[in-house]
Parts: C-alpha cells; sequence; structure tokens
C-alpha cells in the first residue's frame, strides 16, 4: 500500500473485511445519477459524496447530508479527473485517527468530527499486545463540531466517553488479524481514519500511508522553551513552536499557506496541542517539520 | 455498646481512627458501605447486647457478605500501621458466625491488638469489579486498582495504574481489561474532597462498582511517593 487515493483505499479495506458502511466508489464523478444512486441507497437516503482522485490528495471535495438528487447536481460540477465515493448520511459522534506499528496501534480520538476543527486535544489510546495505556487531557469538556441534516454543522462541548473509548480498543483487538495484514501489505505503519455512527459502529473512512515515527509518542514531557502560536495569520517567531491553532476542512488553503510560512521561516520543530494525527500533523510532517504532541 | 457507622461522627477514643473517619466520609454524603461498631469490651463481658445489636444490623442491611475489621490507634499522621491489623473478608451474613470469628479471630490477639481502646467494625462487603488504593496529594492523584477485594493491599501486582492531575491524566490497563477513565476521574474528585476535609493527603481503600467509588477507609499518606516528583 503506497500513497493510494480513497477509491483505492476503500478496496483495500473491503479487501481485509474492514468495510462496515456501504460505500460505492464511482469512477467518473460526473457520470453519476441520481437513478443509480437512489437504486443503491433508497430515494429518501440521505448521503455523503467524497472526491477521490487517484493518489492521496487532500481535502478534496465533498457533500454531506445530500439526496442523490443534489449529489447528482453537484457531481456534474467537479473536475473531470475525480472520482466519487458515495456512502449512505450517519450522524458521527466520534473521530478516531489510528497509527499501526507491528507491535502497537495508536489512536488518537476526539468527540465530533475532526475535519471541521482541529483544534481539539485528542485522548491517545495505546494499544500493545498484553496492556493498554491512554494519556488524555483533563481539561473538561471540549467545544467539539457535529453535524446534523437539519442544522448543517454545529458545536457542542463534550468529550471523548469511557463508552467509546472501550469501543475503539474493541474494535482495535477484534481487527488485529486484518490491522496486522494490511501492515504487511504496507511493507511498514500506516494510518486509518474512522468514525462512529450509532447505525454502523466504528467504521474506517479512508487510508493513510503515513504515520509518526513511534518515538514521537514517546517524547519527553517537558518541552523546551516555546513560542506558542494562535492563530494561522500571525508572524513565525524562529525556534521550536508551540501551534495551538484552529484550521477547519473548509479553510484548507490556510492550512497550505500556514505550512509553507512555517517552513520558509526555517521552522525545524512543533509541538501540537492538536495531536500527532491530525490534518495538521500530517501536511507538517509531509513538510518535513519534526512533529510533537503537547499536553497541558 | 454499639453504633451505627453513619449516625454521627463517631470519637476515634472511643471507637477507633479507622471508624471515626468513615463517619466523618458518610457524613459528607460519600458512600461508604453500612457499618456496625461493637465495643471489644462488652463482647467478652456482656455479649448478649452486640449479639442483638449484630442481629438487627444484618436484619436492616441484609449484606450477602460481610468484612470484619478492628478500627483503635492507627492510621495516625505519620504512622500508619497499614495492613498490621486483622480484616476478614467474605464473612457469612449470620450473627452467630460473626460473634464466633470475632471471639476466636480478632479479640484474643494480645498486647499489639488495637482493639481495647477502639472497636470491631462489622462492614458489608462490596461486591465490584474493581478494588483499590488511590493516594492523592500536591493536586497529585496515583491509582492501582486490582478484580481481588484485597489485591492492591496485600500487594499482587495492580491490573491498572493511573496517574492524574487536573490537566492530565495518564493510565494504563493489564492484559484485555477495557480502558475507561470514569473511575480516574471520580476517585481525583473524591480524593480532593476527602483531601481538604481532613486536610492532609489521604491514602483511600475504594471499591468501584462501575457507578460510584465506595470508600473504605481513608488514612494520612505517611511517606510521599517517589514518583510524584517526576
Amino acid at each position: 500500500m503506497s500513497a493510494q487515493g480513497k477509491s483505492e483505499a476503500v478496496a483495500t479495506l473491503r479487501r481485509h473485511g474492514l468495510l462496515r458502511v456501504p460505500v460505492h466508489v464511482f469512477d467518473e464523478a460526473r457520470r453519476v445519477s441520481a437513478g443509480e444512486l437512489e437504486q443503491l441507497f433508497g430515494e429518501a437516503t440521505r448521503l455523503v459524496a467524497r472526491g477521490a482522485s487517484t493518489y492521496e490528495e487532500r481535502n478534496l471535495p465533498r457533500l454531506i447530508g445530500a439526496t442523490p438528487g443534489e449529489v447528482h447536481a453537484w457531481a456534474r460540477r467537479l473536475p473531470a479527473h475525480l472520482s466519487l465515493v458515495i456512502q449512505p448520511y450517519e450522524h458521527v459522534s466520534c473521530s478516531v485517527e489510528l497509527a499501526v506499528y507491528t507491535d502497537r496501534t495508536v489512536a488518537e480520538l476526539v468527540p465530533g468530527i475532526w475535519e471541521l476543527d482541529n483544534r481539539l486535544t485528542p485522548l491517545v489510546l495505546h494499544l500493545y499486545p498484553e496492556r493498554s495505556a491512554i494519556d488524555a487531557p483533563e481539561s473538561g469538556l471540549q467545544p467539539a463540531r457535529f453535524h446534523s441534516p437539519a442544522i448543517g454543522h454545529y458545536e457542542q462541548s463534550t468529550r471523548v466517553d469511557d463508552w467509546q473509548l472501550a469501543t475503539v480498543a474493541q474494535w482495535i483487538r477484534e481487527h488485529r488479524s486484518a490491522l496486522d495484514a494490511l501492515c504487511q501489505q504496507h511493507g511498514g505503519p500506516f494510518g486509518m481514519k474512522l468514525q462512529y455512527s450509532s447505525r454502523y459502529g466504528l467504521s474506517p473512512q479512508n487510508l493513510r500511508s503515513t504515520v509518526p515515527a513511534l518515538s514521537a509518542w514517546d517524547a519527553p514531557t517537558e518541552a523546551p522553551p516555546l513560542n506558542t502560536i494562535v492563530s494561522t495569520a500571525v508572524d513565525i517567531p524562529p525556534g521550536p513552536l508551540l501551534l495551538d491553532v484552529s484550521v477547519a476542512r473548509e479553510e484548507h488553503q490556510h492550512l497550505s499557506e500556514f505550512v509553507e510560512r512555517l517552513t520558509r521561516s526555517g521552522t525545524r520543530e512543533v509541538y501540537l496541542a492538536s495531536g500527532l494525527l491530525s490534518h495538521l500533523a500530517i501536511n507538517l510532517r509531509e513538510a518535513g517539520l519534526t512533529v510533537r504532541g503537547a499536553h497541558g | 455498646m454499639a453504633t451505627d457507622l453513619s449516625s454521627h461522627v463517631l470519637d476515634p477514643q472511643q471507637w477507633g481512627m479507622k471508624a471515626a473517619r468513615l463517619s466523618e466520609v458518610a457524613l459528607l454524603g460519600l458512600p461508604v458501605p453500612p457499618g456496625l461498631c461493637l465495643n471489644p469490651t462488652d463482647l467478652t463481658s456482656s455479649p448478649d447486647e452486640p449479639a442483638r445489636a449484630l442481629n438487627t444490623w444484618i436484619e436492616l442491611y441484609r449484606p450477602q457478605r460481610v468484612v470484619v475489621r478492628t478500627s483503635a490507634g492507627e492510621d495516625l499522621l505519620h504512622t500508619a500501621h497499614a495492613g498490621r491489623t486483622v480484616s476478614l473478608l467474605n464473612c457469612p451474613a449470620d450473627p452467630a458466625a460473626l460473634l464466633q470469628a470475632i471471639t476466636h479471630e480478632l479479640l484474643p490477639l494480645g498486647p499489639e491488638a488495637p482493639v481495647e481502646d477502639g472497636s470491631i467494625l462489622v462492614q458489608q462487603q462490596v461486591e465490584a469489579p474493581l478494588y483499590g488504593v488511590a493516594f492523592y496529594g500536591a493536586r497529585h492523584l496515583s491509582v492501582e486498582a486490582s478484580s481481588a477485594p484485597d489485591g492492591i493491599t496485600s500487594g499482587t501486582r495492580p491490573t491498572v495504574r493511573a496517574g492524574a492531575t487536573d490537566r492530565h491524566i495518564t493510565a494504563r490497563w493489564e492484559q484485555d481489561m477495557l480502558p475507561n477513565l470514569a473511575l480516574v476521574r471520580r476517585l481525583g474528585s473524591l480524593c480532593s474532597q476527602l483531601s481538604e476535609h481532613f486536610g492532609f493527603e489521604v491514602d483511600v481503600e475504594w471499591a468501584w462498582t462501575g457507578a460510584t467509588v465506595v470508600v473504605l477507609q481513608v488514612r494520612p499518606v505517611t511517606r510521599p511517593l517517589a514518583g510524584w516528583a517526576a
């Protein structure tokens, strides 16, 4: 498994028996018809449609909570090279990013939909063959973002509960052999994005070809003196930085500009309040920065 | 003379430190298993009344199983004497059998027996999936837990270890236990309340029912944990 697009990731997940949501991949987004979608998912079913490319491209267009007719109208305006991954819409209560290594799986959990706001400090679960460990912020409730078809995006103060935590731990254990097989197929550690909905439980949504080095999880708890960045718009000070910024998925252009400004300014090391598996972290690593987690 | 553990704040001189602290915890509104304190002198000189009291107490609370412990001059600020007095676990809720056990195993312990000025504490045994010990001081909580009622106090290897401050929790679970944080959070707020109430860093023995933390014993932390400096 090298860097791959969503449609290939869906095929890989299906092959390993990890796909729980009924997902359909359409090679040419523009040719998806409303009638076809109604036949596959039902006329009244709300859908999630995600643009997909042949490589691991981030921040591709998506449409959430739409009818088959709305998906059809939206897909006709997409770039010609995109394919489409479509699944039934479900209310997502919790998001998970996994980093799967040979003898250890690390899960970062946040309440709500992670892509909508990556400022949340995740709960980090480490699963080993004979034990598990947790590293959790104790900051009370966090402002998590959710989506409902009736009101669109909304914010609610909450946190990952024990039942969600146990569900993730149990899922990893139950799918250990499939995760090991994927690890072998990939030739090393890989990442996986999952979401929890009440109908389908924990469902893998995508695969990541890169994950943090194992040592990143065991970084010393004492950070060096840091300048804190709380906005993507501010000047970049020298030296290691603590990034406490929020870049919602819809603002991905800010994310790219911000990462570029960091690299141009010579930043080599950053500490993230938002977790090592967040989109921000992925982009920073790919830009060559050393990314460490930050708590407190 | 006998008294219910949760009726009023008990005098430590009369009923022993263990019972006195638990009576304070119960009156704070925190969960403490029902308990009856029996005067050891009465148990030997005029056992009829303690027997009647025990019988009524069992009729009232109908415990499945009972723990019998001594409560006296242990658990002091600088000397805990932890585990150096007798505790009988898994006793049947049978007054006659309990009196016999008390008479044979708790009373004739010689001059080191701490019951002369204290009491015999008969308590409902809490049935719980996890039992353990928590230390709390300087806003830091350390937790060790096991599935056996006396697993941690008797020194078996903990299946759960956790550390928490008001900003961060780290915890680990052995074997195939599923992780959860509710216990650590409940213990944090409970131990903080107990420490503030008693005015010292607390060492709390507890049972976790899944819904609540039940306090089994509170004593001062007599020596700091080495790990706290990390």
